[in-house]
């Protein structure tokens, strides 16, 4: 079986482990524990192409005291960005590291989930210029909830199936 | 004194929770030193030797990978240098997570791996970071939370300024409405007052008019009573007279005596009835009492009349006093079908109330009812323009009572006395 590196990218606490852990296990925590440096799972997928065996690699998110080392992405085949909806700036951020990672991998497939969309209501109006941004670079971006789950298998999946 | 002998690498790798690897030619990973027996049996696939990761240690296995990478790999130049792989997390088999970072360097031409299980400084670096990304958290929330409130108290100061403006152009609405409104009453005003002078000329015109028709009554009655029953008087006398001197005419003469004592008699009725001279040489009390007596004789109805202590009153105010309790018991002759009345002067330094009380047929209290009634409503005219008061109480079939209430101050003019 087809087996392909894929990396959970973002801002700190924008759920990434929870969407990784959403995805592989089937729960959620509400407790927010911070990652360092990376946690590897993996889950085989079937898609409409075949099956594939991706490993997740969830990588620590970046703050202003820490950014995403290189060699963690390097072989990585996709990667999913996450961001918070309720946090306009994490868009942003992830915009930021979408172009380092296009830079380092080149044109490798990629989606940008606004995640915690359990809390939609909530979230602010301000973000249409990123999102904006993120269309015009070609991105698909999807809404999602680790908490409840909706949007998180087909966005694995969607990736998974460019990979085949 | 400190023993030079040499370290057993093992016993501290051991120690630190460290494994070492060498790699041959061949590119395979042989153990460089025993895998401590906890390490061991939490990741049995890290004693294996050569190294076989078969699927686990990804990360790890990347990081092999990474070292050997022939454009820029550390192990694939073979320069004495060295890289670190950064931490990473496995799952230790217990539903936990376990800490690594790894180290690949070149020693002496040697391509060295070292594995090392992070402990409590990793533990603490962890927890600090927790602690301040939660904070971060609270700190971003925060800042949302005063863009909120700013954004919200924008909102409120741009509804304070809409409302300021609406209420100042209501406030101009308001004020021109105002304006006018104050205009109108100011005309309304002007109108009342032109009325109410106008009313108070009536009145005083009305009141000269009474006055007058007064003195000319009382003009008319000194001229019956001076002039005509003096002639009368003195032709009584000179008929007397002749009668003694031509005593074949006295039965003529005495026919012509009683229709002189009749003309005589109706001119002192007349006088009376045009003016009182009781009313100007002795006063309101004595003339009042003369009137009751007067009307009980000629309307043949019981009269009393009540007074104790009678005050001076001004000529004015006697004139129309007596006038109204004149008018007022014209009314008890003509309209109450009485058998008695009584009236009552109550005198105060200064004022006097005057009752006029009937046990008549009665009459209505509605006050459109007293101003059907001209002669009523004429007497309270003229007590109001004394400053006075009118107050009438009836009921049918039980009489009428009248109450003339008037002061002395108002009047203007002090001859005269009761």
């Amino acid at each position: 079986m087809k087996e392909q590196k894929i990396c959970m990218l973002g801002a700190f606490a924008v759920g990434k482990t929870s969407l990784v852990r959403r995805f592989v296990e089937g729960m959620f925590s509400e407790e927010y524990l911070t990652t360092i440096g990376v946690k590897i799972d993996q889950k085989q997928v079937s898609c409409p192409r075949g099956e594939l065996l991706m490993i997740l690699w969830d990588v620590a998110g970046e703050d202003r005291f820490h950014t995403i080392t290189d060699t963690y992405l390097r072989g990585s085949a996709a990667y999913l960005l996450v961001a918070d909806g309720g946090r306009p700036q994490t868009i942003e951020q992830a915009l930021q590291i979408d172009q380092r990672a296009q830079k380092l991998l080149g044109g490798v497939p990629r989606l940008l989930l606004l995640n915690k969309a359990d809390l939609r209501e909530e979230w602010p109006s301000d973000d249409g210029v990123a999102l904006a941004r993120a269309a015009e670079l070609g991105m698909l971006v999807l809404p999602s909830s680790a908490k409840t789950g909706v949007g998180v298998e087909e966005a694995f999946v969607q990736l998974a199936d460019q990979l085949l | 004194m400190l023993k030079r002998e040499p370290l057993d690498l093992g016993l501290i790798f051991e120690s630190l929770n460290l494994v070492a690897w060498e790699s041959d030619s061949a590119g395979l990973l042989h153990l460089h030193g025993p895998v401590s027996a906890p390490l061991r049996e939490q990741f049995p696939v890290l004693d294996s030797d050569p190294l076989q990761l078969q699927g686990q240690f990804r990360f790890l296995t990347h990081f092999i990978d990474t070292a050997n990478d022939q454009t820029d790999g550390v192990w694939a130049q073979s320069k004495e240098s060295g890289i670190s792989s950064g931490t990473w997390e496995e799952d230790d088999g217990a539903g936990g997570l376990a800490p690594f970072c790894a180290h690949a360097f070149v020693s002496q031409g040697r391509k060295f791996l070292v594995l090392e299980k992070l402990g409590t400084a990793y533990q603490d670096q962890k927890s600090v970071l927790q602690v301040a990304r939660v904070g971060s958290l609270a700190y971003e929330e925060l800042q949302r939370a005063q863009e909120a409130l700013q954004q919200s108290q924008q909102r409120q100061e741009s509804l304070l300024a809409e409302l300021d403006e609406r209420v100042q152009a209501r406030t101009t609405e308001l004020h021109q409405a105002n304006e006018q409104l104050r205009q109108e009453i100011n005309g309304h005003l002007q109108t009342q007052q032109a009325l109410l002078d106008h009313q108070e000329e009536l009145r005083t015109l009305a009141e000269r008019l009474v006055l007058a028709e007064e003195q000319e009554r009382r003009r008319i009655a000194v001229g019956l009573h001076d002039d005509l029953g003096q002639a009368l008087a003195m032709a009584n006398i000179k008929m007397g007279q002749l009668a003694s001197a031509q005593p074949e005419l006295v039965e003529e003469i005495g026919e012509v005596r009683l229709l002189l004592k009749k003309a005589i008699t109706r001119t002192r009725t007349l006088t009376f009835e045009l003016s009182s001279p009781i009313l100007h040489e002795l006063g309101l009390d004595a003339a009042l009492e003369n009137l009751v007596q007067q009307f009980g004789a000629r309307a043949e109805i019981q009269t009393r009349y009540e007074s104790e202590a009678p005050q001076q009153v001004p000529e004015k105010t006697a004139v129309l006093i007596y006038q109204a309790v004149r008018e007022l018991l014209h009314n008890v002759q003509k309209h109450a079908a009485a058998d008695k009345v009584v009236v009552t002067c109550e005198w105060q330094p200064q004022s006097v109330q005057v009752t006029v009380a009937d046990d008549g047929r009665g009459l209505s209290t509605d006050p459109a009812g007293v101003r059907d009634s001209f002669g009523l409503f004429n007497v309270q005219q003229r007590i109001d323009h004394l400053g006075g008061s009118f107050l009438l109480q009836s009921a049918p079939d039980r009489g009428t009572k009248i109450t003339l209430r008037v002061p002395f101050a108002e009047a203007t003019d002090g001859e005269g006395g009761a």
